[in-house]
């Protein structure tokens, strides 16, 4: 019987999602404290504050848990019913929640090795100092028990403890002074974290003793204001409820909890829980935000957000699944499947288009920041995160080019000297290159890196400006010999002919085309999951599912930025690439591009639109498990 | 010994509003109880009290003699409870469901069990998430009754089954445990039901108890009268003499209810108010819920 309690407790129940959780969320810091390292210069970060950011990387779950995670269900009111004394129910509970809050300190210790070992294989070398995780399991053990005891010792006799403001006040106070406890063991001697364990088995002890016969339902006192009805009168199941005060204050709750980035964790852990259809509306801040962020306006290198285009996917999912499930409340009304389908669909994603169009109309033009063609060694701003040992003619990546087998064409001059271009493999494992036409390798002749800069003017400026002429107004002669021209004379010729700045052919259609179609295909796949076939369980389990799906895209996208199979500049070079040719091939330029986009975002949408009308999207049934 | 005790009963879920206001009643050994009252009456609120699961603010309650608080566990073993929110965990099949309720309950009969799962045909394998509400239900009936309890006790147990259903459920159920004895203690807004199976009526109306009656006494000793409009004032003392149970006004007359019979009743009326010639029948029971604590009462 103990065991058949201990398997049926909620916050055991909970535990496989919120070992997801808190493996997320040490992920997330754990990205944080390497940024940090690395950002602190070869010393790396002092120990006092790595010591402090890997207890807060412990801590932080396991205080979520504590918090959110059913933890406060002592038991179902199934097991209320039955011949079962409420201390052995309490105590149960207690070690289902200690145990689980240790198996989530097991799973963070796992992550934090497990990136660690990433790390060091992908990037030769960790980042992070050693740090002894088994000298902080006794004082985070500790810390635990007695976050669970003071927890647990709160409202002994009802078998929910309430999760309202009180709750949640303590529950957040508690985690405070339990990680401040935790700081300060840390750097304690052992022998203090026996005496902590000695106050959690005395908050025990006493916690138990308060414990009745048999747990309530109800406190014994009754409330003041508003409180929840518990008498016979049941309400309806379902059906449209009109704003009364309770259901508006509801509602700015949940506005509130939605526009928070926990409001996106929680809307993937718990689809529909604590979200109705007209909250949808605030994914709008949310989603502009992240399109600002996804543009690459803040960091300088938008190319990098290339890799991010998976992880949009996966929010704009995340944020659909709770109105979703509440379709059943619409569709009585006289609104049609279609506006029901543009409502649920589109306000997030225009919102992510709007952030992702401001951020491009913030970010400088290329232009600005000097002539798109460089004649260097080094790095170089037209291809960044490539260094070169001998200076060469760089143009823009989107003005190179893909040889998809491997084979490059040798790069001729009239008069016979002939160079094989430089070249990058597009990804790790495929023959495809990307190779520059105008690339002038170590050796070549002054009069050939004359020739590849006039083909370079005309190709980016759409100008004409002959080899003898760049060698004669733009070259020179450095001291040991070596080629060099001269950046204020090609600024000057550009200026003398009126040329404007060039601008960059915008990665805009193309990633908002590409996330468009993967989110309606996504959608797509979710949709058959709502019919009254299935079960609500097996909905989620498809929600889950397709979460799971992108997220294991997003990381392996990354493991392979880190892991150099292919460079993100490369990457957004092969899409902007794509970009000018198709603008070259279709009426209309860049416009024909972005109408094109819109078109086959609008054939996929009527597709999946299609599907949507024909889901059948029952009521949720009613809670047999309260 | 009675088997329930409720001794003046208070409860309030919000300061100032008492779901239960000095209800008092008590139940004997083998007395099958139907508990009547309006949504909001308090019956699920004293039925819980009587489970432990719910604390009185004032009063008493006993079960078995015990204090089902301090002796939940032993008052538990020994009653049998189906409520109409289904309270089953749905992960858990139906025969984990049983075989609970089998390792919990020392008189736990296998064979009865067994053959209420075959009669109602109830797929052992499946989850309780899978059963329609009126599987359910049945699964909930076969764990509340198969341990052979001293009392069941049913919180609207045919809410929302069709009337096969509903029939098969009480018949079930009352049948089962009357042939040995058991007391039952049910709530329900189903008057056919409640006269096809209780032997007692108690009806509760604004957290007190208005009607606690065998059920023939209802039907012999209550009558109701249609009162002509007219008479000044005859409404006040109508509804201040003693025999007068519960009324509303009609249109074309006032429905009062007396605790007399119909013979007695046009004698009283006409000694005491000098109404003559007034209407006095028999009241079925929906009649007189509805008259006494349906809506304009």
């Amino acid at each position: 019987m103990t065991f058949a309690l201990f398997r049926r407790d909620a916050a055991l129940r909970s535990l496989p999602a919120w070992t997801v959780i808190s493996a997320i969320i040490a992920s997330a810091l754990e990205g944080l404290r390497t940024f940090l390292a690395q950002a602190s210069g070869p010393e790396g970060l002092p120990t006092s504050v790595d010591s402090l950011l890997l207890v807060v990387i412990f801590w932080l779950p396991l205080a979520a848990y504590l918090t959110f995670g059913r933890t406060n269900q002592r038991c179902s009111r199934f097991d209320l019913t039955l011949p079962i004394s409420a201390r052995r129910m309490w105590w149960i509970h207690l070690v289902t929640v200690a145990s689980s809050g240790i198996v989530l300190l097991l799973v963070v210790a796992g992550v934090l090795r497990m990136r660690d070992g990433l790390f060091a294989l992908l990037a030769d070398g960790s980042l992070l100092p050693e740090s002894d995780l088994a000298a902080l399991a006794p004082a985070l053990v500790a810390c635990l028990l007695l976050a669970v005891a003071s927890l647990q010792a709160t409202e002994p006799a009802l078998y929910r403890i309430p999760t309202r403001g009180r709750y949640l006040l303590l529950s957040l106070l508690g985690s405070l002074v339990a990680l401040g406890l935790l700081i300060a063991l840390a750097v304690l001697p052992r022998l203090f974290s026996l005496v902590v364990l000695g106050l959690a088995g005395l908050v025990v002890w006493r916690g138990s003793l308060a414990i009745p016969a048999g747990f309530t339902l109800i406190p014994h006192q009754p409330e003041r204001g508003n409180g929840e009805d518990h008498t016979d009168s049941k309400p309806s199941e379902s059906g449209w409820a009109g704003p009364t005060p309770e259901r508006r204050g509801a509602l700015a709750r949940q506005l509130f909890v939605s526009t928070t980035a926990f409001g996106i964790l929680s809307r993937g852990i718990a689809p529909g829980a604590l979200w109705e259809v007209p909250t949808s509306l605030a994914q709008l801040p949310l989603m502009l935000g992240w399109g600002l962020l996804f543009s690459g306006v803040f960091f300088g290198e938008p190319d990098i957000w290339i890799f991010f285009i998976v992880i949009t996917v996966y929010l704009l999912l995340a944020l659909l699944a709770g109105p979703m499930n509440q379709i059943y409340l619409l569709d009585p009304l006289p609104i049609s499947r279609r506006r029901i389908f543009g409502l649920l669909v589109l306000p997030g994603f225009l919102a992510l288009a709007a952030g992702y169009g401001l951020g491009v109309l913030m970010t400088p033009s290329e232009g600005d920041a000097g002539p798109s063609i460089e004649l260097t060694a080094g790095i170089s701003r037209l291809a960044p995160h490539y260094r070169l040992e001998s200076p060469m003619v760089r143009v823009p990546s989107e003005y190179l080019a893909v040889a998809m087998d491997g084979t490059l064409p040798s790069i001729e001059a009239p008069w016979g000297e002939s160079h094989e271009p430089w070249s990058i493999s597009v990804a790790r494992g495929t023959r495809a290159l990307l190779y520059s036409p105008y690339s002038t390798p170590e050796g070549s002749s002054r009069q050939f890196v004359a020739l590849q800069l006039s083909r370079a003017i005309e190709t980016v400026y759409g100008a004409s400006l002959s080899a003898d002429e760049v060698e004669r107004r733009l070259l020179d002669t450095d001291e040991s010999g070596g080629v060099v021209w001269s950046k204020e004379a090609f600024s000057a010729w550009l200026t003398d002919e009126g040329i404007r700045p060039r601008r960059n052919t915008p990665l805009f259609p193309f990633v908002l085309t590409l996330v468009g179609v993967m989110w309606l295909i996504t959608v797509w796949a979710y949709l058959p999951a709502f019919r009254s076939t299935r079960s609500s369980s097996s909905r989620k389990w498809a929600f889950f599912g397709l979460l799971g799906v992108l997220l294991a895209v997003h990381l392996a996208a990354t493991v392979a930025a880190v892991g150099a199979v292919t460079r993100p500049w490369v990457a957004a070079g092969v899409s902007r690439l794509a970009v000018r040719r198709l603008a070259e091939v279709v009426p209309a330029g860049e416009v024909g591009v972005w109408l094109g986009g819109i078109a086959i975002m609008g054939i996929v949408y009527v597709w999946v639109q299609h599907r949507f009308e024909s889901i059948e999207a029952a009521p949720p049934r009613t809670a047999q498990e309260v | 010994m009675n088997v329930v005790e409720f001794e003046n009963i208070h409860r309030a879920y919000q300061v100032g509003k008492d779901v239960l206001d000095g209800a008092s009643f008590s139940i004997s050994p083998g007395e099958v109880v139907g508990l009547l009252g309006k949504n909001g009456a308090g019956k699920t609120t004293l039925i819980r009290i009587a489970m432990g699961l719910i604390e009185a603010q004032q009063g008493s309650a006993r079960v078995f003699g015990l204090d089902p608080r301090e002796d939940a566990v032993e008052v538990k073993r020994r009653v049998g409870y189906v409520s109409e929110d289904q309270i089953l965990p749905s992960y858990l099949t139906v025969a984990r469901v049983v075989e609970l309720h089998r390792q919990l309950f020392p008189r736990w009969d296998d064979t009865m069990a067994a053959g209420l799962l075959e009669r109602f045909h109830l797929p052992s394998h499946s989850k309780v998430k899978t059963l329609s509400k009126g599987q359910a239900r049945q699964v909930a009936l076969v764990c509340a009754v198969a341990h052979r309890p001293e009392l069941l006790i049913l919180d609207e147990p045919a809410g929302g089954l069709d009337p096969a259903a509903r029939r098969e459920f009480l018949e079930t159920s009352i049948q089962l445990l009357n042939e040995e004895g058991s007391t039952i203690l049910f709530s329900s807004h189903h008057m056919p039901d409640v006269e096809r199976v209780a032997g007692r009526v108690v009806m509760l109306h604004e957290g007190r108890v208005l009607v606690d009656s065998e059920l023939d006494e209802l039907r012999e000793g209550y009558c109701l009268a249609l009162v002509p409009h007219g008479t000044d004032g005859i409404r006040d003392r109508i509804e201040r003499s003693e025999a007068f149970v519960g009324g509303r006004s009609r249109p074309e007359a006032l429905h009062a209810i007396f605790r007399l019979s119909s013979e007695h009743c046009q004698a009283y009326l006409a000694r005491e108010f000098g109404i003559e010639g007034a209407r006095c029948t028999k009241v079925p029971l929906e009649e007189m819920f509805i008259d006494l604590v349906g809506e304009g009462s």
